[in-house]
């Protein structure tokens, strides 16, 4: 699951031309940390979408690395 | 309660009306039960015609209408043949012009400026400083942000008001972002997002998110930001 979430990141990070992650830091943010403004957080979800089949932000945004974690870990 | 400077030169008022100071009310606007009309604000006011407006009006078809529980704030002006929906809002500064209907329960902010032949549909808000150009149909729960305008001719008025000029239609449920420009015959598919600063110049398909100059799609609409 960690790998398949740090490709997705990766992926991502990699379209805006910057530094990739080598592992997931359950400390990281989506937004300070990772830069992701409203756009790519919607992109973020839709991915995710595709990749687990979960809906991240159902229950309200969310924004450390660590929750994002916990949504996957519920199924 | 009709205030003491307000001009009434129409006879159909409702039930439980305000028509607040310095307010005119033309005699071809019919004001139904429960209506506030703020301070300086005209309505039915009929276009001024000189040889520099290229659009012809029919004169008539004029009859401007206030439907129960709507409210138009301060120096509004509402010229003939308009309709606002039930329980709608028109806020301070907007100038509707003719042949426009609105639906109920919209939400018109201020300084937004509506030119002539246009729909707006139920539940639909378009916030401060937009421009809706003439001959744009806009569906139901739709959500116009700050500063959107709109262009309907690409020959910039040099056949006049022809049939070549026709603005966006945009579909139920669609949001544009802060000053997003949307250019003239395009259509905006219904759930889709428009985002901020965006140039549309090509049809969008429904239920996707769009950005940039020229609009791109860039992906499906997520779970959490679909309105319906």
């Amino acid at each position: 699951m960690e790998k398949k979430l740090l490709s997705v990141i990766n992926e991502m990070l990699e379209n805006e031309n910057k530094e990739l992650l080598n592992e997931i830091n359950p400390e990281l943010s989506l937004r300070n940390d990772l830069g992701f403004d409203s756009l790519a957080l919607a992109e973020f979800t839709v991915r995710i979408e595709d990749e687990f089949n979960i809906d991240l932000f159902e229950d309200g945004i969310i924004d450390k690395l660590s929750e994002v974690l916990e949504k996957l870990s519920r199924g | 309660m009709i205030f003491e400077t307000a001009r009434l030169y129409s006879k159909k008022i409702g039930d439980s009306v305000e028509i607040r100071d310095y307010a005119i009310i033309y005699d071809n606007a019919v004001i139904e039960d429960n209506v506030i009309v703020g301070e300086h604000s005209v309505i039915g006011r009929n276009p001024t015609p000189t040889s520099a407006v290229v659009r012809e009006f029919d004169k008539d078809v004029n009859l401007t209408k206030l439907c129960k529980g709507s409210s138009i704030c301060s120096n509004v002006i509402i010229y003939s043949n308009v309709q606002i929906g039930e329980d709608s809002l028109v806020g301070d500064n907007s100038s509707i012009l003719s042949d426009v209907k609105i639906g109920n329960r919209a939400l018109i902010s201020r300084n937004v400026t509506i030119n002539s032949s246009v729909t707006i549909g139920d539940n639909t808000r378009i916030m401060d400083n937009s421009h809706i150009t003439g001959r744009v149909a806009i569906g139901n729960n739709v959500f116009i942000s700050v500063g959107v305008t709109m262009a309907n001719d690409n020959l910039f008025g040099k056949h006049g008001f022809n049939d070549d000029v026709q603005g966006a239609k945009i579909e139920d449920f669609v949001s544009i972002g802060v000053g997003a420009v949307i250019l003239p015959n395009v259509c905006i598919g219904k759930g889709s997002i428009v985002a901020a600063g965006s140039v549309v110049k090509d049809n969008v398909p429904e239920n996707v998110i769009v950005a940039g100059n020229p609009a791109k799609v860039l992906m499906r609409v997520p779970k959490y930001m679909k309105r319906y």
